[in-house]
């Protein structure tokens, strides 16, 4: 296994060198709205790697039809079964985990309903490994990392941070606008009274957690965090040939509109996270993108499939070919985050593919026995680094994890979760 | 069960299954303890809720804004109630909240801060002070501390303003409006064992009394048309005092800014009747509040001279003084109520502002009115009369209506139908107006019973409804006009939450009814009995139930009843260990309500409908009772009924006021708080305080929720 050198520090180094040669780009700033919307271009950081350095966390509820005839797993060769199928195109791209067993930090069989977090290795650990990215990988982006739902709210979260499930954005539209935003003419005094009050809050959280001592600390490091976030982002160095396709990015041309009592649409919506979270990593917003399709209640159901109950009824219904039809629906989803970035772009036009890692996770193995072994769990992307195209065992799932960290050169910084890196993965 | 190998889980196997099945009923409840004194909650950081926010924000300034457009998370939801006890303002929060409180700073500005502070014709100094002692105690929900009033003049300074007061007011509005003091509610207290150090130990703590009096401008010197006596470094103001009494016990509270000049602030230096009082350091470019007590000085005509004295620093001609007022009043000790000797040493006492905020979200979901906020000032939140007297009034108001209606909608789960799948084809009339309507239906039935007519709270099960034109032809009400929500009595087939058609329809498929959710829900929402999840690792048992459904249907001549079905899907251990009593019986019972909540005898094919029920288990899951009865109706006189009931109000209103159940915080997430013995017997207390308080009320709910705000949980916490 070969361990990658572009650790943690030496992206700082680079990150701080390019963003001293850059400048204040004062004029982007004014162009830009102030609690996002700041275009970055080719930001400084991602100059300092040429490896993975962007990492997509996706949740799918409740495994898949795996139990009896495995429906989800290839074979050595790569034949798809009827709930992989839709990866055909892209299936070059994946590895493809057999034997995946949903476990806790002890190794103990954990896969079922509730802690959904248990899906990003949260079973035993206070922190899920996107958290754990976020705290890494995601340090120096303008947003540490993007939490991307699709009908995900309401039964539990595939993210956990110091032991609080974290809730997912599921409006695409807010989500998008959050990064791409309106365009607010932020004068420079504009900038500077927007920096008054995020030191007044700093003083304000520093004083409350000196008031309030061991209580509270860690939640309050995690406000003042996410005020100090707000502050470099308006004073962070923009280099002044920002890529137009990230200053006013074509999205949703569509016209779609939001409306959170519709449940009919989870299509658009996961189409239009989907491209939000591949034109932040584009425009290296952020490199942590965690994505939620639906919940473990799976109350998410899919008008234009032949079944079109909600996602539990077709897993519990005992109606025949249900599970396969809904399960498969969501690996389309997949194909279509995979052929995205394959599609795309970054900054060295290079395809966004090869320096992105996808891991799709869950926290069950076969839906309707609420299982722990034979889960669908798998990789795709990351270009050379990865030995992409096959079928690896695997063990905890929570391995996965541990090879992610070793591809990305975090393994020192980024607690083990699993037994470590899988054999065979990282080439 | 794979078909080659039926026996596969043998006798052992379905034994295991079912001592897993039993070891998720929870244990016997702790019970209240009166012998140990008093009770004490837990301490908490309470961020506010999404509905809490804004109503605190349209509150406040009259802004109404829709937190979710901006990207406000949804809430954290702990055991079917918002709850963000434990919620960290990440990235995504902290984005939002900023965004939105300059939103509200320019909508202030559109109504010329109206409400906020009527800075015409004031300097920017002037318009600090109005800010801070006419509005942002309001959003901190307690007076701003001299260094916090020293942060929001700064905002007011030239360079940010420009000396408009507009651009002072807009900054210190955005300011407020996302500052941690604003978003979250503290029940954090302060420690037993530090009142009594400072009551015992400290120096004695004065505050201006009424009789004060304030001078500025020219009063003290500056040049007309100025608002501050600039003094030279060596150069003074004096003046002969003549319009205040000194009393021997006065302070004197000096408002100033300085010149920071060649590396040092000013210094000043009072001198009174001709006595040096102290001299101070006067370290801000923006005016700040400076108090100084004076002893043993009686009568009036006193000189009194303010001074810019020379410090170690060396001599700047620069280092100016500015004088903004001078403040005389007699002096009034602070008094620190001696907490109660049997509290605790390491318990922690609620602030009366502390205290004033629980009262103001518990009861009406927003920030202290007035009123409220006035009594804290005066600390008039101390006997229980005072808080009962409190808490009576916010219950009387709409804003308690309104809030009461969110907590009916978060106990029934009452928003579930707004986006439960239905299929428009069998439905075609299920529209988004009627599925708003029913959501409506289940708040307005619980907030008649909660607060009008001294009800008891089991009439939530009687045979009205509140229904608009539009639902009561959906249900075939005849007589309802218009789009306002009427209440309709006597109804035969329907009537209260239970038959209430968010209930029925958001508990249930998309064709077809869900007896298993109807019937967890009635276990888990309305007796609070626990159900078990489905245990894990049984495939074996799904797979043959699955299997054979389909051979059982063709037997059955290819259609059967919902009822059968799942009556089929789960015979047999391991499912029955649950479905034959805990589930099915009182689930099935329900089968005369169709998925979208309407009566129904016959199902969609044209199969006789089987509504004949059992409740077995009534007061806990295992107690053995048992009650028949044929139809949701019958099932809603049942409920109204048992004892469960009536404390099952008590034990969610509890966990909706105090961000905490009484026994568990959350029975399945893995990072929950556990609660100890000694935790959970004072809530039984409160638990068995607010039943005793119904009982003796016509078990009215609000005679519960007054008892909870009494209650020493509330006053009195623990770190836990």
């Amino acid at each position: 296994m070969r361990r990658h050198s572009n650790s943690k520090n030496m992206q700082r180094r680079a990150f701080l060198s390019a963003a001293s040669k850059a400048g204040l780009s004062l004029g982007f700033l004014q162009a830009s709205t102030f609690a996002g919307g700041i275009m970055l271009g080719r930001a400084a950081e991602a100059q300092s790697s040429s490896a993975i350095k962007r990492v997509i966390c996706v949740y799918i509820g409740d495994g898949a039809p795996v139990n009896g005839t495995n429906k989800w797993l290839p074979s050595n060769n790569l034949v798809l079964p009827v709930t992989t199928a839709p990866l055909e195109s892209v299936k070059q791209h994946c590895v493809f985990f057999s034997n995946a067993i949903i476990s806790d930090a002890g190794g103990a069989e954990v896969g079922g309903h509730g802690n959904t977090a248990k899906a990003f290795g949260g079973a035993g650990f206070s922190n899920t490994f996107d958290v754990e990215l976020e705290r890494t990988l995601g340090a120096n982006s303008p947003f540490p990392s993007l939490l991307l739902g699709v009908q995900s709210h309401g039964h539990g979260s595939a993210t956990k941070k110091g032991g609080s499930e974290i809730v997912y954005q599921d409006n695409p539209s807010v989500a998008f606008n959050r990064l791409f935003g309106s365009n607010l003419n932020v004068s420079s005094i504009g900038i500077q009274r927007s920096q008054s009050i995020l030191d007044l809050h700093s003083q304000e959280l520093t004083a409350l957690r000196g008031v309030l001592g061991s209580a509270e600390n860690e939640r309050l490091q995690e406000h003042l965090a996410s005020v100090e976030k707000i502050s470099s982002r308006l004073t962070q160095q923009a280099e002044n040939e920002a890529d137009p396709a990230c200053v006013n990015p074509s999205w949703n041309s569509g016209g779609f509109i939001y409306d959170s009592s519709n449940k009919t649409r989870f299509t658009t919506e996961s189409t239009l996270q989907i491209d939000t979270a591949v034109l932040a990593l584009k425009c290296n917003l952020t490199n942590v993108v965690s994505i939620m399709l639906g919940n473990h209640q799976s109350e998410h159901a899919i008008p234009e499939l032949n079944f079109k109950a909600d996602y539990h009824q077709s897993i519990h219904g005992g109606q025949s070919g249900a599970y396969e039809e809904t399960r498969a629906y969501l690996s389309g989803r997949l194909a279509y985050l995979i052929s995205e970035l394959e599609n795309t772009t970054d900054e060295f036009g290079n395809s966004l593919l090869d320096s992105t890692l996808i891991i799709q996770s869950t926290d069950m193995a076969d839906g309707d026995a609420h299982s722990s072994t034979d889960a669908p769990v798998m990789l795709a992307g990351g270009g050379s680094a990865i030995n992409r195209g096959q079928v690896v065992n695997c063990g905890r799932h929570t391995n996965v994890f541990d090879t992610a960290s070793e591809a990305l050169g975090l393994s020192s910084e980024i607690t083990q979760f699993g037994q470590g890196p899988i054999t065979g993965v990282i080439a | 069960m794979p078909t080659s190998n039926p026996g596969g889980c043998d006798a052992n196997c379905a034994s295991d299954i079912t001592a897993y099945i039993r070891s998720w009923v929870p244990q016997q409840e702790v019970a209240c303890e009166l012998n140990t004194g008093f009770s004490y909650g837990r301490r908490q950081l309470r961020l506010l809720t999404r509905s809490e926010y804004v109503n605190s924000i349209n509150d406040l300034i009259g802004f109404e804004v829709d937190a979710s457009t901006f990207g406000v998370p949804s809430n954290t939801v702990i055991e079917s109630f918002a709850n963000q006890v434990f919620t960290p303002v990440t990235q995504a929060y902290m984005d939002a909240y900023v965004s939105i409180a300059e939103a509200a700073a320019n909508y202030a500005e559109s109504q010329n801060f109206a409400g906020i502070a009527d800075c015409t014709n004031d300097s920017t100094a002037q318009c600090a002070n109005k800010f801070i002692n006419e509005f942002a105690y309001k959003a901190y929900r307690r007076p701003l501390t001299p260094d916090e009033a020293a942060l929001y003049r700064a905002l007011f300074v030239s360079s940010l303003s420009e000396g408009n007061n507009s651009e002072g007011l807009k900054l210190a509005i955005r300011s407020a409006l996302s500052s941690p003091h604003f978003l979250y509610r503290s029940e954090m207290g302060r420690r037993v064992s530090d009142i009594i150090d400072e009551i015992d130990n400290g120096d004695p703590v004065f505050t201006p009394g009424e009789n004060s009096v304030t001078f500025s401008g020219t009063e003290i010197g500056a040049n007309a048309g100025e608002d501050h006596n600039s003094i030279n470094l060596y150069q003074n103001y004096g003046a002969t005092q003549s319009q205040y009494t000194f009393t021997g016990n006065d302070i004197i509270t000096i408002v100033a800014r300085g010149n920071f000049a060649n590396e040092a602030w000013p210094s000043l230096q009072l001198r009174v009747d001709n006595s040096d009082v102290d001299t101070i350091s006067v370290n801000s470019d923006s005016d700040t509040e400076y108090s100084f007590l004076i002893n043993g000085v009686t009568g009036s005509n006193k000189y009194i001279q303010v001074t810019n004295v020379i410090n170690s620093a060396q001599h700047s001609e620069g280092r100016a003084l500015e004088l903004r007022s001078i403040t005389y009043g007699n002096a009034v000790q602070v008094e620190i109520p001696r907490p109660d000797a049997n509290l605790d040493q390491d318990a922690y006492v609620l602030s009366q502002y502390e205290l004033a905020s629980f009262l103001a979200y518990t009861y009406t979901g927003s920030t202290p009115d007035d009123s409220l906020y006035n009594a804290a000032v005066n600390n008039e939140l101390r006997t229980d009369t005072q808080i009962q007297t409190q808490i009576t009034r916010l219950l009387a108001t709409d804003k308690a209506r309104n809030h009461f209606g969110e907590f009916a909608a978060q106990w029934l789960h009452a928003d579930k139908v707004l986006s439960a799948t239905k299929s428009t084809e069998v439905f075609p009339e299920f529209t988004p107006d009627i599925r708003h309507a029913m959501a409506t239906e289940v708040r307005e039935i619980v907030k008649h019973v909660i607060f009008d007519n001294n009800q008891p709270i089991t009439n939530i099960f009687d045979d009205f409804s509140f229904v608009n034109a539009p639902l009561a032809n959906f249900y075939g009400i005849p007589g309802v006009q218009g789009n306002d929500f009427t209440k309709v009595s006597n109804l035969a087939e329907r009537g209260g939450v239970l038959t209430s058609g968010a209930f029925m329809a958001g508990f249930a498929h998309e064709k077809e009814t869900s007896p298993i959710k109807r019937a967890v829900a009635v276990r888990e929402d309305l007796l609070c009995q626990k159900v078990p999840p489905m245990p894990t690792n049984i495939e074996l048992a799904r797979e043959l139930a699955d299997g054979a459904l389909e051979e059982y249907i063709q037997g059955k001549g290819g259609v059967i009843t919902n009822r059968d079905r799942y009556g089929f899907q789960t015979q047999g251990a391991p499912c029955s260990d649950c479905h034959q009593e805990i589930i099915n019986p009182h689930g099935f019972g329900m089968e005369d309500f169709d998925a979208v909540g309407l009566v129904r005898a016959m199902d969609a094919n044209n199969l006789n409908i089987d509504a004949s029920g059992e409740l077995i288990g009534t007061y806990t899951l295992a107690d053995g009772e048992r009650s028949d009865f044929h139809g949701a109706k019958q099932l809603s006189e049942t409920l109204a009924a048992l004892p469960a009931t009536r404390e099952c109000f008590s034990k969610k209103s509890f966990r909706f006021a105090m961000g905490v159940g009484h026994d568990v915080f959350d029975h399945i997430a893995e990072n929950a708080p556990v609660l100890s013995g000694e935790e959970k017997s004072g809530y039984a207390c409160a638990l068995d305080s607010m039943n005793a308080s119904m009982n003796q009320s016509n078990n009215n709910a609000r005679a519960g929720l007054i008892t909870l705000g009494l209650r020493d949980i509330v006053r009195y916490r623990k770190q836990r």
